[in-house]
């Protein structure tokens, strides 16, 4: 049985397809950040990866946190001042948002770079 | 799984031995030969259980070389619909991963011949058709059950589908070399 | 649940019902559960199912049920969406991620068992693909029935024998489809699941 020139290109395609794969789903800096939100009765986290608008409860009230285009931001909240909602938006890892007042912290977990940002987000 | 086939009278088989034989023939055997090849490996234990073996796809890689593209299509689908009837999962994802890997095995298989001919054998041509087979398998899998998650699977699923599709290969290289079937079949045609 | 009782429901049920009205019905509401939103008449919906697989008499493994549907559930946990319910170790386990691999664990399993219940081995297909498969199904039969010996060593001069045994017999047909009246309890009980499932879309 003889083996044919493009059985070997085959062969090499299909395992630099394996190895991509491997390397897509295996390496640590693959891993997809994720909002975690903290208020007052719990713990939510999402992706940032699909649109949607999160409402959390507080002692004033609810928050809503909105999730759009890969950036986060709090669009509304029961507090006097509202400066978390001037606060803008975040999109990387380390950085966060907060409405005091309604104990809410909204705040961008995992992915490569979470230890470094921290330093550099102020 | 395969529990019990529909039985058909035999009665209707009259003796049409001297009759020449059709592409119907080919395909019909050799689709007898897909549900046969199937039970074989589901009786087969596998330690994981993403370690699909595909024999089943073996008349298949066969047919690339006996029937025209029509007939060879057909063959595909007989053994899907036929597998779906037989263990009665006609109306699940399950027929629909066999559907999905089945005819992307089929025609990455056939592309592959067609296209390249004499520089191919059975051996990258049957990788071809496990690989394709997989990725898109997963694909679906990722949609419609697991998410995100089966990205995970999907490096050792691929790299079964290259090993194995290695393996079936050599195998049907082989078998077409030395039988007298296939070449009987070929003649006929 | 032994065999011989399998057997004798499977008798029962297939006496029942025609094969073709029997799969239509299965096809109409495996398309309405697909669709169904509720988690809740997912969750029974699914157990009408599995209990019609068993009034079949067809082979059911409820320990692959629940190996599948674990390992549904467990990878849709592993990206975490939702409120968080429980923490093991470096893992969130979240409520919405959890909802959704229940669901679709419900939806996977669901539709192998209204499969199991609607597809005899009976089933004609129509038209020349059809007349195409139950022509595989008799040459099935008959390698099943194959008395030669196929051995690893010889394989391939093994198998080639048997190919062309099968070759050099008279070429198969398959029979027509043997279509058995059905009682009016037997087409109201499949009008009624196809009707609920259906109305159930709606509620």
């Amino acid at each position: 049985m003889r083996i044919k020139a493009f059985d070997i290109v085959i062969a090499l395609a299909a395992a630099g397809l394996v190895a991509l794969s491997a390397v897509s789903a295996y390496s640590p800096g693959s891993r997809s950040s994720e909002l975690v939100i903290k208020g007052r009765d719990g713990e939510w986290v999402y992706p940032l990866s699909s649109d949607r608008v999160v409402s959390v409860a507080g002692p004033l009230g609810d928050t809503l946190v909105a999730i759009e285009g890969k950036t986060a931001r709090i669009k509304d909240s029961p507090c006097p001042n509202k400066t978390c909602v001037a606060g803008g938006s975040i999109s990387r890892p380390g950085q966060w948002l907060a409405c005091l007042p309604n104990q809410v912290l909204v705040r961008i977990e995992g992915g490569a770079d979470d230890a470094d940002i921290d330093a550099a987000a102020y | 799984m395969p529990t019990s086939t529909p039985r058909p009278t035999e009665a209707a088989a009259r003796d049409l031995s001297a009759e020449p034989r059709t592409p119907a023939d080919i395909t019909a055997l050799l689709g007898a030969f897909c549900f046969f090849l199937s039970a074989v490996e589901y009786m087969i234990p596998k330690p994981l259980p993403f370690m699909r073996l595909g024999i089943a796809n073996l008349p298949i890689l066969l047919a690339v070389d006996l029937l025209p593209l029509p007939w060879y299509l057909a063959l595909a689908l007989v053994k899907v619909v036929g597998m779906s009837v037989i263990s009665g999962s006609l109306f699940s994802y399950v027929a629909l991963f066999s559907l999905a890997g089945t005819l992307t095995a089929a025609i990455a298989m056939w592309a592959a011949r067609k296209v390249i001919r004499g520089s191919v054998s059975a051996v990258g041509v049957s990788m071809l058709g496990a690989v394709a087979s997989n990725a898109v398998q997963i694909a679906i899998a990722s949609a419609v059950v697991f998410g995100e998650a089966a990205r995970l699977i999907a490096p050792p699923f691929l790299a079964t589908g290259l090993v194995t599709g290695a393996l079936l290969g050599a195998f049907a290289e082989t078998f077409a070399a030395k039988s007298r079937w296939y070449a009987r079949a070929r003649g006929a045609l | 649940m032994s065999a011989a009782g399998r057997a004798a429901r499977r008798e029962r049920w297939e006496a029942c019902f025609s094969p073709w009205a029997l799969a239509l019905a299965g096809a109409a509401v495996s398309a309405a559960y697909l669709f169904q939103r509720s988690l809740m008449v997912k969750a029974l919906m699914f157990l009408c199912f599995l209990g019609a697989a068993l009034l079949s008499g067809k082979k059911v493994s409820l320990v692959a049920t629940i190996v599948v549907s674990a390992g549904i559930v467990a990878a849709n946990l592993l990206v975490p969406v939702g409120r968080v319910i429980a923490v093991l170790g470096p893992m969130r386990i979240t409520e919405t991620a959890l909802l959704d691999g229940v669901g679709k664990a419900l939806v996977f399993e669901g539709l192998m068992y209204v499969s199991k219940a609607s597809v005899l081995p009976g089933l004609r297909l129509p038209g020349r693909f059809g007349a195409l498969v139950a022509s595989a199904f008799v040459y099935y039969d008959r390698i099943v029935e194959y008395k030669g010996r196929i051995r690893p060593a010889t394989l391939i001069e093994d198998a080639d024998r048997l190919m062309l045994e099968l070759w050099e017999a008279p070429r198969a047909e398959g029979g027509p489809e043997t279509s058995r009246p059905m009682g009016r309890s037997a087409k109201a009980a499949l009008i009624a699941a196809v009707a609920l499932s259906l109305g159930l879309l709606f509620v």
